[in-house]
């Protein structure tokens, strides 16, 4: 019951997202998505709001899709629930009245095959080297507030590091001062920071990471050394005073 | 044993001759000799040394902030370095190398290394060439440079200060480098060989020559915020970055003396210290001395129609050049510098009423090539991510907390100056440089613009090697100096510049408000 009368709010919201929003601004949603091992991620958001007037909302969630969302901090007289359908998830936020208008709520959830193998058809072509994995990560904001600041920090398991930022939109313009994505180390292991600024709806941000394991072939030492060493013995007439 | 040197004379003196009287502007793709006994060495160690220098960077210790392709990136780009400084064979082999390299290491997708030979600064490679084939079959060129040694060039040394004059009014009249040196290239080659520099025999006349407007073109441009694009955007960031807001006559006020200064030492240096120019060389080279030079000039005659036409042609283009800022409003496009050149091919090579025919157009597509893959490096540099983060640890390796204003002052106008040797493009540089320079100017306490203004006229200067800017690359191809011979120069040209920034700094920076006292403290 509860279900179908968030699924009534979510379609309402939808037809008519600009009528039902309720003013606020989204000043930061920031997220953190830790890679296991095994390619699974947990994702954790901290989304802070400004200016809230009302009683309900959507927020956007980051990557589009979760399982096992759970709500990890919530302010008293508010509710924050996963609505809609898989790949479209947003959260439908539903507050008493007289509850304040600068809040913030976090929440995380699981990301299952975060890395993975893209799967290869019969007959197509390798796009990628049979050793590497993506990353990808969308965000959409599809609702009427504005996002000020939004941010997800990828933090990549032990051994691996990030071989390409294979995409990384929208390409940041010349004013813009910081790159799109950014590789650094967190807690101790390489990841990526993506962010974009004043996210109106419609707007979209996304970076697909190509991984690898963080070890060099031998190869290139082999073939390096062999032909350094092969020219120095053939021209070695170059420097030869014989030389006529 | 006595008639060999008289003839060995004669012929060089009928070379300086022919090439006098040039038909074509012919640019060798053969790779300089080795000249010196350590030169060879450096030719057969460069091949090892660059391989060594590609795997100590592959199999370093990989930092967090950069990815693998940015490592193999940079470590492709160090091999192609050491190749194109000690030249164990051509540049542009080197630059073919470099392009396969970065393939196979994933530094860069196949389609963004190919498609640096489309780049708008190929082209416009390609199409000056065109204009200045033109100026050289009608003999304009050789016009120009003949007027120019007998009006000035009568010793060697006001010669080439009637360069740095040309390349000092040019400058705020062409913003496009590239196109200030194709268009002053036919003069140099033709008073080089006036003076008996050419590219099987180099003298320190062609040394001073080309190193001296190879740093012109550049170094001027920090003369006016409109004399790069990149300029333009230093002032944008330290607006918005930095809440100052910086009027062109601001930043002539601190540009042009600095620049104008440099160059008028590098003049005197140049000639004097680094490449002293040896007595013989003082005077025209060509047997018969001026008075040759003066006949030749009266033999040209009167302006022919061909020569009109050049004019004409070269003033189109000349004028959509120095007008690009009106473009949108007088035609409601934006004829950039490669269009207007090649407006001006088209008009040059239109049949019956043109000067020129294809087969008469001297490109140059070893240095097309060589510039392609110098472009395609520094692309992958600067798209992987590695430039950047070079610049960051550069930075963040130094604790300037405490420390006076001027000492921190002069390392961040020492790491901007000397940057330039890590990436190709002012642009990228001021995008990556400007922002960690304000953001350190406001964290150490200081008005961010005492260290922005002065690292923004930095961003020009990048003289320090063949691959650092397009005007260099032009020049390079002469065959009339070494790398190596470009590096001394232009390292020395941006010592120089580092020192009339940081005096600037003790006096009259300081005098006009726009730096602290040198030494004074954050507080």
């Amino acid at each position: 019951m509860k279900n179908k009368s968030l699924w009534i709010a979510f379609t309402l919201a939808m037809l008519n997202a600009g009528s039902v929003a309720t003013a606020a601004v989204i000043t930061s949603y920031e997220s953190h998505l830790r890679v296991g091992s095994d390619g699974n991620g947990q994702l954790q958001s901290v989304v802070q709001i400004k200016e809230f007037a009302g009683t309900n909302m959507l927020v956007p969630l980051a990557g589009g899709s979760c399982s096992e969302y759970q709500i990890v901090e919530l302010p008293n007289g508010f509710q924050a629930d996963l609505v809609g359908p898989k790949d479209q998830n947003v959260i439908a936020i539903t507050a008493a009245e007289g509850v304040p208008a600068d809040w913030s709520f976090s929440f995380s959830c699981k990301a299952a095959s975060a890395l993975y193998q893209p799967k290869v058809e019969a007959g197509k072509r390798l796009e990628l080297p049979a050793h590497s994995q993506l990353l990808k990560h969308s965000f959409i904001n599809t609702q009427a507030n504005v996002i000020k600041s939004y941010s997800l920090t990828v933090v990549l398991p032990e051994g691996m590091r990030v071989q390409l930022i294979k995409e990384q939109l929208p390409k940041p313009k010349k004013s813009d001062v910081l790159p799109r994505v950014r590789l650094d180390g967190y807690e101790g292991h390489q990841g990526g920071l993506l962010q974009m600024s004043d996210m109106k709806q419609g707007d979209r941000t996304s970076m697909i990471l190509e991984v690898v394991n963080d070890e060099r072939s031998i190869g290139w030492l082999i073939v390096g050394l062999v032909l350094a060493g092969a020219h120095m013995i053939s021209f070695s007439n170059m420097v030869n005073n014989r030389q006529s | 044993m006595s008639a060999k040197p008289v003839s060995g004379h004669h012929s060089s003196n009928q070379k300086l001759l022919e090439l006098l009287s040039m038909e074509r502007m012919k640019l060798s793709s053969q790779t300089r000799e080795a000249q010196s006994k350590s030169e060879r060495w450096m030719h057969y160690l460069g091949f090892a040394g660059g391989i060594l220098a590609f795997l100590a960077i592959l199999y370093a210790p990989a930092g967090v902030g950069l990815s693998a392709s940015a490592q193999a990136g940079a470590a492709c780009f160090a091999l192609a370095l050491v190749w194109w400084v000690t030249e164990p064979f051509p540049t542009y082999v080197t630059s073919l190398a470099l392009m396969f390299l970065l393939l196979i290491t994933r530094t860069a997708e196949p389609k963004a290394i190919m498609s640096v030979l489309g780049m708008d600064v190929i082209w416009l490679n390609l199409l000056a060439f065109i204009l200045s084939s033109m100026l050289v079959k009608v003999r304009l060129a050789k016009r120009m440079a003949l007027w120019l040694i007998l009006k000035f060039g009568r010793k060697a040394t006001w010669a080439l200060f009637a360069f740095l004059v040309i390349q000092m009014v040019l400058a705020p009249l062409i913003p496009a480098t590239a196109a200030r040196a194709v268009m002053t290239l036919p003069l140099m080659i033709v008073v080089a060989a006036i003076y008996g520099a050419t590219e099987e025999e180099n003298n320190n006349f062609g040394r001073n020559l080309f190193l001296l407007n190879l740093i012109g073109i550049s170094v001027l441009s920090s003369m006016t915020m409109t004399g790069s694009s990149a300029n333009l955007i230093a002032v944008g960031l330290i607006e918005s970055m930095g809440g100052e807001r910086v009027y062109y006559m601001d930043w002539v006020v601190v540009g042009a003396p600095i620049s104008i200064v440099s160059m008028l030492i590098m003049w005197i240096v140049g000639q004097k210290f680094v490449f002293p120019i040896k007595k013989k060389d003082t005077h025209p080279a060509l047997e018969g001395g001026l008075g040759l030079v003066e006949n030749q000039y009266k033999d040209l005659g009167p302006l022919r129609l061909e020569e009109k036409k050049a004019i004409g042609v070269f003033a189109i283009v000349l004028f959509l050049w120095m007008t690009d800022v009106f473009h949108m409003q007088w035609f409601g496009v934006d004829i950039s510098a490669p269009f207007a050149a090649l407006l001006g091919s088209v008009i040059v090579l239109f049949p019956r009423y043109g000067i020129l025919q294809w087969a008469e157009a001297e490109i140059p597509w070893h240095l097309l090539i060589f510039s392609a893959g110098a472009y395609a490096g520094g692309l992958a540099l600067d798209d992987t991510g590695a430039a950047e983060w070079m610049v960051r640890k550069l930075f963040s390796g130094i604790d300037l907390n405490g420390v006076p204003f001027g000492v921190a002052y002069t390392i961040v106008i020492a790491v901007m100056m000397y940057s330039h040797l890590l990436t190709t493009s002012k642009t990228v540089r001021t995008l990556i440089m400007l922002p960690i320079i304000i953001s350190l100017a406001k964290a150490l306490g200081w008005n961010p613009i005492s260290f922005a203004l002065p690292a923004a006229l930095c961003i020009d200067w990048v003289v320090g090697l063949p691959i650092s800017g397009k005007p260099n690359v032009i020049l390079f191809s002469t065959n009339q100096y070494s790398v190596v011979d470009n590096f001394k120069y232009g390292m020395l040209t941006c010592t120089i510049g580092v020192i009339l920034l940081v005096v600037s700094a003790m006096t009259w920076f300081h005098w006009i408000g726009l730096t602290p006292s040198f030494w004074a403290v954050s507080p």
